[in-house]
Protein backbone atom coordinates (compact mmCIF):
# COMPACT_ATOMS: atom_id res chain seq x y z
CA UNK A 1 0.00 0.00 0.00
CA UNK A 2 2.70 2.31 0.89
CA UNK A 3 4.93 1.25 -1.98
CA UNK A 4 1.61 2.06 -4.12
CA UNK A 5 1.24 5.50 -2.84
CA UNK A 6 5.04 6.43 -3.49
CA UNK A 7 4.92 4.86 -6.62
CA UNK A 8 2.00 7.08 -7.67
CA UNK A 9 3.49 10.42 -6.05
CA UNK A 10 6.68 9.36 -7.94
CA UNK A 11 4.52 9.02 -11.03
CA UNK A 12 2.90 12.60 -10.70
CA UNK A 13 6.52 14.13 -10.10
CA UNK A 14 8.07 12.73 -13.33
CA UNK A 15 4.96 14.17 -15.02
CA UNK A 16 5.36 17.29 -13.55
CA UNK A 17 9.01 17.02 -14.09
CA UNK A 18 8.77 15.88 -17.79
CA UNK A 19 6.71 18.51 -19.25
CA UNK A 20 8.40 21.48 -17.41
CA UNK A 21 11.25 20.31 -18.87
CA UNK A 22 10.15 19.36 -22.16
CA UNK A 23 8.61 23.17 -22.50
CA UNK A 24 11.76 24.76 -21.08
CA UNK A 25 13.94 23.25 -23.48
CA UNK A 26 11.43 22.82 -26.59
CA UNK A 27 12.00 26.93 -26.53
CA UNK A 28 15.47 27.11 -26.29
CA UNK A 29 15.58 24.67 -29.51
CA UNK A 30 13.02 26.78 -31.17
CA UNK A 31 15.20 29.98 -29.92
CA UNK A 32 18.38 28.94 -31.18
CA UNK A 33 17.00 27.40 -34.40
CA UNK A 34 18.92 24.29 -34.27
CA UNK A 35 18.03 21.71 -36.60
CA UNK A 36 20.57 18.63 -35.81
CA UNK A 37 21.43 17.31 -32.31
CA UNK A 38 19.52 19.51 -29.75
CA UNK A 39 16.08 19.18 -32.01
CA UNK A 40 16.55 15.07 -31.84
CA UNK A 41 17.42 15.20 -28.49
CA UNK A 42 14.62 17.73 -27.35
CA UNK A 43 11.89 15.43 -29.31
CA UNK A 44 12.99 12.42 -27.50
CA UNK A 45 12.51 13.97 -23.84
CA UNK A 46 9.20 15.51 -25.61
CA UNK A 47 8.22 11.97 -26.66
CA UNK A 48 8.44 10.70 -23.06
CA UNK A 49 6.65 13.59 -21.64
CA UNK A 50 3.80 12.97 -23.75
CA UNK A 51 3.81 9.40 -23.00
CA UNK A 52 3.72 10.27 -19.49
CA UNK A 53 0.84 12.89 -20.13
CA UNK A 54 -0.68 10.02 -22.00
CA UNK A 55 -1.03 7.45 -18.78
CA UNK A 56 -1.48 10.21 -16.65
CA UNK A 57 -4.66 11.97 -18.67
CA UNK A 58 -5.70 8.22 -18.75
CA UNK A 59 -5.59 7.94 -15.18
CA UNK A 60 -7.63 11.17 -14.75
CA UNK A 61 -11.01 9.97 -16.71
CA UNK A 62 -10.26 6.33 -15.22
CA UNK A 63 -9.46 4.36 -18.08
CA UNK A 64 -7.01 1.81 -17.67
CA UNK A 65 -4.98 1.18 -20.62
CA UNK A 66 -4.11 -2.02 -21.71
CA UNK A 67 -0.38 -3.51 -21.61
CA UNK A 68 0.30 -2.34 -25.05
CA UNK A 69 -0.47 0.76 -25.84
CA UNK A 70 -0.08 3.94 -27.93
CA UNK A 71 1.60 5.81 -24.73
CA UNK A 72 4.28 2.72 -24.00
CA UNK A 73 4.76 2.82 -28.04
CA UNK A 74 5.97 6.65 -27.99
CA UNK A 75 8.01 6.11 -24.59
CA UNK A 76 9.67 3.64 -26.83
CA UNK A 77 9.88 5.76 -29.76
CA UNK A 78 11.97 8.10 -27.94
CA UNK A 79 15.03 5.92 -28.50
CA UNK A 80 14.87 6.91 -32.27
CA UNK A 81 15.10 10.66 -31.40
CA UNK A 82 18.17 9.31 -29.23
CA UNK A 83 19.90 7.25 -32.32
CA UNK A 84 19.08 10.27 -34.58
CA UNK A 85 21.35 12.65 -32.10
CA UNK A 86 23.95 9.65 -31.71
CA UNK A 87 24.43 9.74 -35.55
CA UNK A 88 24.71 13.25 -35.61
CA UNK A 89 27.44 12.66 -33.12
CA UNK A 90 28.87 10.52 -35.22
CA UNK A 91 28.54 12.52 -38.48
CA UNK A 92 30.56 15.03 -36.38
CA UNK A 93 33.33 13.11 -35.48
CA UNK A 94 33.45 11.75 -39.04
CA UNK A 95 34.69 8.11 -38.55
CA UNK A 96 31.93 6.67 -40.19
CA UNK A 97 31.04 5.45 -43.73
CA UNK A 98 27.98 5.77 -45.27
CA UNK A 99 27.54 1.21 -45.57
CA UNK A 100 27.52 2.54 -41.52
CA UNK A 101 24.61 5.02 -41.61
CA UNK A 102 22.93 2.65 -43.83
CA UNK A 103 22.68 -0.20 -41.61
CA UNK A 104 21.86 1.70 -38.56
CA UNK A 105 19.04 3.16 -40.59
CA UNK A 106 17.93 -0.23 -41.56
CA UNK A 107 17.73 -1.59 -38.53
CA UNK A 108 15.50 1.50 -36.93
CA UNK A 109 13.05 0.81 -39.36
CA UNK A 110 13.14 -2.69 -38.81
CA UNK A 111 12.52 -2.67 -35.19
CA UNK A 112 10.13 0.42 -35.28
CA UNK A 113 7.87 -1.30 -37.98
CA UNK A 114 8.47 -4.35 -35.34
CA UNK A 115 7.16 -2.05 -32.54
CA UNK A 116 4.25 -1.18 -34.77
CA UNK A 117 3.02 -4.60 -35.35
CA UNK A 118 3.15 -5.61 -31.90
CA UNK A 119 0.80 -2.46 -30.86
CA UNK A 120 -1.79 -3.20 -34.10
CA UNK A 121 -1.52 -6.92 -33.22
CA UNK A 122 -1.35 -6.59 -29.22
CA UNK A 123 1.59 -9.18 -29.36
CA UNK A 124 3.56 -8.67 -26.18
CA UNK A 125 6.73 -10.64 -27.17
CA UNK A 126 7.01 -9.07 -30.03
CA UNK A 127 7.44 -6.14 -28.53
CA UNK A 128 9.55 -7.14 -25.87
CA UNK A 129 12.00 -7.93 -27.82
CA UNK A 130 12.17 -5.32 -30.32
CA UNK A 131 12.38 -2.40 -27.33
CA UNK A 132 14.88 -5.01 -25.84
CA UNK A 133 16.74 -4.62 -29.10
CA UNK A 134 16.33 -0.94 -29.86
CA UNK A 135 17.85 -0.43 -25.96
CA UNK A 136 21.17 -2.64 -26.89
CA UNK A 137 21.05 -0.93 -30.23
CA UNK A 138 21.28 2.69 -28.21
CA UNK A 139 23.88 1.11 -25.94
CA UNK A 140 26.44 0.08 -28.61
CA UNK A 141 26.36 3.09 -29.95
CA UNK A 142 26.31 5.46 -27.35
CA UNK A 143 29.57 3.00 -26.14
CA UNK A 144 31.22 3.89 -29.24
CA UNK A 145 30.85 7.44 -28.63
CA UNK A 146 32.47 7.63 -25.37
CA UNK A 147 36.03 8.48 -26.43
CA UNK A 148 34.23 11.87 -28.05
CA UNK A 149 34.83 14.54 -25.23
CA UNK A 150 31.65 16.61 -26.85
CA UNK A 151 29.24 13.74 -26.93
CA UNK A 152 30.43 12.37 -23.49
CA UNK A 153 28.20 13.48 -21.29
CA UNK A 154 24.65 12.38 -23.70
CA UNK A 155 26.46 9.15 -23.96
CA UNK A 156 26.79 8.01 -20.97
CA UNK A 157 22.75 9.97 -19.92
CA UNK A 158 22.02 7.34 -23.31
CA UNK A 159 23.60 4.26 -21.39
CA UNK A 160 22.17 4.80 -18.09
CA UNK A 161 18.65 4.86 -19.76
CA UNK A 162 19.39 1.66 -21.92
CA UNK A 163 20.60 -0.15 -18.93
CA UNK A 164 17.68 1.11 -16.42
CA UNK A 165 15.39 -0.09 -19.50
CA UNK A 166 16.71 -3.74 -20.15
CA UNK A 167 16.80 -3.85 -16.10
CA UNK A 168 13.21 -2.52 -14.92
CA UNK A 169 11.82 -5.03 -17.95
CA UNK A 170 13.05 -8.09 -15.56
CA UNK A 171 10.44 -6.99 -13.27
CA UNK A 172 12.28 -7.23 -10.13
CA UNK A 173 10.05 -5.17 -7.56
CA UNK A 174 11.94 -3.73 -5.40
CA UNK A 175 14.69 -3.43 -8.11
CA UNK A 176 12.18 -1.60 -10.22
CA UNK A 177 10.28 1.06 -7.58
CA UNK A 178 14.06 1.97 -7.39
CA UNK A 179 14.70 2.84 -10.84
CA UNK A 180 11.41 4.25 -11.48
CA UNK A 181 11.94 6.75 -8.72
CA UNK A 182 14.84 7.65 -10.81
CA UNK A 183 12.98 8.73 -13.75
CA UNK A 184 12.42 12.38 -12.37
CA UNK A 185 16.55 12.51 -12.33
CA UNK A 186 16.73 11.59 -15.70
CA UNK A 187 14.66 15.16 -16.82
CA UNK A 188 17.09 17.01 -14.92
CA UNK A 189 20.07 15.53 -16.30
CA UNK A 190 18.63 15.91 -19.49
CA UNK A 191 17.78 19.49 -18.80
CA UNK A 192 21.69 19.60 -17.50
CA UNK A 193 22.76 18.32 -20.96
CA UNK A 194 21.00 20.83 -23.06
CA UNK A 195 22.81 23.96 -20.75
CA UNK A 196 26.11 22.36 -21.41
CA UNK A 197 24.93 22.28 -24.99
CA UNK A 198 24.00 26.18 -25.14
CA UNK A 199 27.45 26.76 -22.93
CA UNK A 200 29.28 25.16 -25.98
CA UNK A 201 27.68 26.75 -28.80
CA UNK A 202 28.20 30.56 -26.49
CA UNK A 203 31.91 29.31 -26.19
CA UNK A 204 32.34 28.33 -29.91
CA UNK A 205 31.20 32.13 -30.86
CA UNK B 1 -11.06 -12.34 -44.04
CA UNK B 2 -10.30 -9.80 -47.11
CA UNK B 3 -13.62 -10.19 -49.05
CA UNK B 4 -15.40 -9.68 -46.25
CA UNK B 5 -13.79 -6.08 -45.24
CA UNK B 6 -13.80 -5.18 -48.78
CA UNK B 7 -17.63 -5.77 -48.51
CA UNK B 8 -18.57 -4.04 -45.76
CA UNK B 9 -16.67 -1.33 -47.35
CA UNK B 10 -18.82 -1.33 -50.48
CA UNK B 11 -22.04 -1.50 -48.42
CA UNK B 12 -20.52 1.78 -46.48
CA UNK B 13 -20.84 5.68 -47.25
CA UNK B 14 -17.15 5.65 -47.89
CA UNK B 15 -17.01 4.82 -51.68
CA UNK B 16 -19.86 7.29 -52.34
CA UNK B 17 -18.04 10.58 -50.70
CA UNK B 18 -14.56 9.72 -51.82
CA UNK B 19 -16.12 9.80 -55.47
CA UNK B 20 -18.51 12.35 -55.16
CA UNK B 21 -15.68 14.43 -53.62
CA UNK B 22 -12.69 12.71 -56.11
CA UNK B 23 -14.11 13.03 -59.58
CA UNK B 24 -14.15 17.23 -59.67
CA UNK B 25 -11.34 17.61 -58.14
CA UNK B 26 -9.56 15.73 -60.79
CA UNK B 27 -11.14 17.84 -63.23
CA UNK B 28 -9.96 21.09 -61.41
CA UNK B 29 -6.05 19.57 -61.16
CA UNK B 30 -6.65 18.70 -64.59
CA UNK B 31 -7.41 22.61 -65.20
CA UNK B 32 -5.13 23.99 -62.61
CA UNK B 33 -1.82 25.35 -64.50
CA UNK B 34 0.34 26.49 -61.23
CA UNK B 35 2.48 23.50 -59.92
CA UNK B 36 1.89 24.66 -56.04
CA UNK B 37 -1.98 24.31 -56.34
CA UNK B 38 -1.46 21.13 -58.18
CA UNK B 39 0.86 19.57 -55.37
CA UNK B 40 -1.82 20.99 -52.39
CA UNK B 41 -4.87 19.34 -54.55
CA UNK B 42 -3.08 16.03 -55.12
CA UNK B 43 -2.50 15.21 -51.83
CA UNK B 44 -5.79 16.69 -50.84
CA UNK B 45 -7.62 13.80 -53.23
CA UNK B 46 -5.11 11.05 -51.88
CA UNK B 47 -5.91 12.16 -48.33
CA UNK B 48 -9.83 11.71 -49.43
CA UNK B 49 -9.00 8.26 -51.09
CA UNK B 50 -6.77 6.96 -48.22
CA UNK B 51 -9.79 6.03 -46.37
CA UNK B 52 -9.98 3.31 -48.11
CA UNK B 53 -6.67 1.64 -47.03
CA UNK B 54 -7.11 2.72 -43.14
CA UNK B 55 -10.62 1.24 -43.35
CA UNK B 56 -9.31 -1.78 -44.71
CA UNK B 57 -6.20 -1.86 -42.24
CA UNK B 58 -8.49 -1.12 -39.77
CA UNK B 59 -10.54 -3.87 -40.48
CA UNK B 60 -8.34 -6.33 -40.66
CA UNK B 61 -6.27 -5.68 -37.09
CA UNK B 62 -9.29 -5.44 -35.67
CA UNK B 63 -10.80 -8.95 -36.49
CA UNK B 64 -7.54 -10.29 -33.94
CA UNK B 65 -9.02 -11.84 -30.94
CA UNK B 66 -9.62 -8.81 -28.23
CA UNK B 67 -9.29 -5.84 -30.48
CA UNK B 68 -12.81 -4.38 -30.86
CA UNK B 69 -11.99 -1.85 -27.82
CA UNK B 70 -8.75 -0.90 -29.02
CA UNK B 71 -9.42 0.53 -32.18
CA UNK B 72 -9.62 3.74 -31.45
CA UNK B 73 -7.25 3.98 -29.35
CA UNK B 74 -4.44 1.87 -29.82
CA UNK B 75 -5.02 0.52 -34.09
CA UNK B 76 -6.74 3.43 -35.89
CA UNK B 77 -4.22 6.24 -35.21
CA UNK B 78 -1.15 4.22 -35.92
CA UNK B 79 -2.58 3.27 -39.32
CA UNK B 80 -4.07 6.26 -40.07
CA UNK B 81 -1.05 8.33 -39.38
CA UNK B 82 1.04 5.73 -41.61
CA UNK B 83 -1.08 5.72 -44.48
CA UNK B 84 -1.84 9.52 -44.62
CA UNK B 85 2.04 10.30 -44.30
CA UNK B 86 2.67 7.91 -46.83
CA UNK B 87 2.73 10.37 -50.37
CA UNK B 88 5.40 12.50 -48.58
CA UNK B 89 8.09 9.82 -49.15
CA UNK B 90 7.56 11.54 -52.89
CA UNK B 91 9.59 14.38 -51.37
CA UNK B 92 13.05 12.66 -50.82
CA UNK B 93 12.66 12.19 -54.51
CA UNK B 94 12.23 15.42 -55.41
CA UNK B 95 14.84 18.12 -54.37
CA UNK B 96 13.85 21.09 -56.30
CA UNK B 97 10.72 22.61 -54.47
CA UNK B 98 9.65 25.03 -51.90
CA UNK B 99 10.90 24.12 -48.82
CA UNK B 100 7.36 24.84 -46.80
CA UNK B 101 5.12 22.61 -49.46
CA UNK B 102 6.15 19.59 -47.92
CA UNK B 103 3.94 20.96 -44.53
CA UNK B 104 1.08 22.02 -46.87
CA UNK B 105 0.98 19.12 -48.78
CA UNK B 106 1.24 16.80 -45.47
CA UNK B 107 -1.53 19.10 -44.48
CA UNK B 108 -3.74 18.67 -47.20
CA UNK B 109 -3.28 14.88 -47.23
CA UNK B 110 -4.54 14.81 -43.13
CA UNK B 111 -7.53 17.24 -44.51
CA UNK B 112 -8.42 15.30 -47.23
CA UNK B 113 -8.53 12.30 -44.79
CA UNK B 114 -10.77 14.40 -42.33
CA UNK B 115 -13.49 15.29 -44.66
CA UNK B 116 -14.41 12.20 -45.12
CA UNK B 117 -14.80 11.38 -41.08
CA UNK B 118 -16.49 14.91 -41.32
CA UNK B 119 -19.48 13.41 -43.73
CA UNK B 120 -19.61 10.68 -41.83
CA UNK B 121 -20.60 12.51 -38.73
CA UNK B 122 -22.96 14.76 -40.57
CA UNK B 123 -24.87 11.98 -41.79
CA UNK B 124 -25.28 10.75 -38.68
CA UNK B 125 -26.75 14.53 -37.55
CA UNK B 126 -29.26 14.52 -40.20
CA UNK B 127 -30.44 11.35 -38.35
CA UNK B 128 -31.07 12.79 -35.84
CA UNK B 129 -31.82 16.43 -36.71
CA UNK B 130 -31.98 19.18 -33.95
CA UNK B 131 -30.48 22.94 -32.88
CA UNK B 132 -28.69 21.19 -30.00
CA UNK B 133 -27.15 18.98 -32.21
CA UNK B 134 -25.49 21.06 -34.66
CA UNK B 135 -23.12 23.28 -32.32
CA UNK B 136 -21.09 20.03 -31.08
CA UNK B 137 -21.04 18.90 -34.91
CA UNK B 138 -19.13 21.80 -35.72
CA UNK B 139 -16.96 22.07 -33.30
CA UNK B 140 -16.50 18.22 -33.74
CA UNK B 141 -15.68 18.86 -37.71
CA UNK B 142 -13.14 21.91 -36.54
CA UNK B 143 -11.01 20.01 -34.06
CA UNK B 144 -11.34 16.91 -36.18
CA UNK B 145 -9.63 18.50 -39.49
CA UNK B 146 -7.48 20.05 -37.32
CA UNK B 147 -6.03 16.86 -35.44
CA UNK B 148 -5.84 15.32 -38.80
CA UNK B 149 -4.32 18.09 -40.72
CA UNK B 150 -1.92 18.96 -37.75
CA UNK B 151 -0.24 15.50 -37.17
CA UNK B 152 0.34 14.85 -40.86
CA UNK B 153 1.59 18.42 -40.82
CA UNK B 154 4.30 17.16 -37.92
CA UNK B 155 5.65 14.31 -40.08
CA UNK B 156 5.90 16.97 -42.71
CA UNK B 157 7.81 18.93 -40.96
CA UNK B 158 10.27 15.79 -40.41
CA UNK B 159 10.76 15.60 -44.13
CA UNK B 160 11.36 19.18 -44.73
CA UNK B 161 14.53 19.58 -41.83
CA UNK B 162 16.04 16.16 -43.19
CA UNK B 163 15.91 17.17 -46.82
CA UNK B 164 19.77 17.94 -46.38
CA UNK B 165 20.37 15.41 -43.64
CA UNK B 166 19.81 11.86 -44.76
CA UNK B 167 21.80 10.34 -41.96
CA UNK B 168 19.05 11.23 -39.58
CA UNK B 169 15.98 11.05 -41.76
CA UNK B 170 14.16 7.69 -40.87
CA UNK B 171 14.80 7.22 -37.23
CA UNK B 172 13.41 11.25 -36.78
CA UNK B 173 10.38 10.87 -39.19
CA UNK B 174 9.11 7.60 -37.70
CA UNK B 175 9.66 9.30 -34.27
CA UNK B 176 7.63 12.36 -35.98
CA UNK B 177 4.96 9.54 -36.37
CA UNK B 178 4.99 7.73 -33.24
CA UNK B 179 4.95 11.35 -31.92
CA UNK B 180 1.46 11.98 -34.13
CA UNK B 181 -0.04 8.87 -33.39
CA UNK B 182 0.39 9.30 -29.62
CA UNK B 183 -1.48 12.91 -30.43
CA UNK B 184 -3.63 11.36 -32.21
CA UNK B 185 -4.96 7.99 -29.96
CA UNK B 186 -4.96 10.76 -26.88
CA UNK B 187 -7.73 12.63 -28.70
CA UNK B 188 -9.47 10.10 -30.19
CA UNK B 189 -9.79 8.45 -26.01
CA UNK B 190 -10.17 12.05 -24.14
CA UNK B 191 -12.80 13.18 -26.93
CA UNK B 192 -15.75 11.00 -25.21
CA UNK B 193 -14.63 11.69 -21.59
CA UNK B 194 -15.13 14.87 -19.29
CA UNK B 195 -11.61 15.93 -20.18
CA UNK B 196 -13.13 16.36 -24.14
CA UNK B 197 -11.72 20.08 -23.53
CA UNK B 198 -8.32 19.43 -23.63
CA UNK B 199 -9.19 17.06 -26.66
CA UNK B 200 -10.82 20.23 -28.50
CA UNK B 201 -7.72 22.37 -27.54
CA UNK B 202 -5.14 20.25 -28.50
CA UNK B 203 -5.59 20.81 -32.18
CA UNK B 204 -6.25 24.05 -31.98
CA UNK B 205 -3.20 24.72 -30.00
CA UNK B 206 -0.58 22.81 -32.26
CA UNK B 207 -2.74 24.82 -35.28
CA UNK B 208 -1.22 28.03 -33.47
CA UNK B 209 1.68 26.76 -32.90
CA UNK B 210 2.03 25.79 -36.28
CA UNK B 211 1.47 29.27 -37.48
CA UNK B 212 3.85 31.06 -35.31
CA UNK B 213 6.86 28.71 -36.52
CA UNK B 214 5.66 28.94 -39.99
CA UNK B 215 5.61 32.98 -40.02
CA UNK B 216 8.56 33.02 -37.43
CA UNK B 217 10.29 31.12 -40.49
CA UNK B 218 8.75 33.77 -43.02
CA UNK B 219 10.47 36.75 -41.47
CA UNK B 220 14.11 34.79 -41.23
CA UNK B 221 13.91 34.57 -44.61
CA UNK B 222 12.62 37.31 -45.73
CA UNK B 223 15.18 39.04 -43.55
CA UNK B 224 18.05 37.43 -45.01
CA UNK B 225 16.57 37.97 -48.59
CA UNK B 226 16.54 42.04 -47.69
CA UNK B 227 20.21 41.58 -46.32
CA UNK B 228 21.51 39.83 -49.66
Amino acid sequence: MKNNLIMEINQYVAVVVSFYISFKIMRKAVRTGDKGILLNIVLGICCLALGNVYFFLLKIVSIVPGTISVGLFAKNCCYLFFIAALLEYKKEAGKRGGLYFCFINGATFVLTAACAYALLANNIYVLNISVLLMDLFCLVLAVGLIPNKKARFFACLMISISLLDVISSIEIFTLSVFLKSLSPLLYLLFARLIDSMKEDVTHAY
Amino acid sequence: MLTNIINNLLGSNIPGFIFSILIPLLFLIVMVKDKFSKYLLGYFCYGVFSVIFAFILNEWFSQYPGQINRVSSDISPIVEETVKALPLLHFFRKDRHNRKLVIYCAMASGIGFSVNETLFYFTSFVSSPSLYSIFPLIMRTITTCLMHGMSTAVVGFGVRITRDNKIIRLPMILGLLALSATIHSLYNILIGTRLAIVALLMPAAHYFVGIALLSNDDETQGGEAYKS
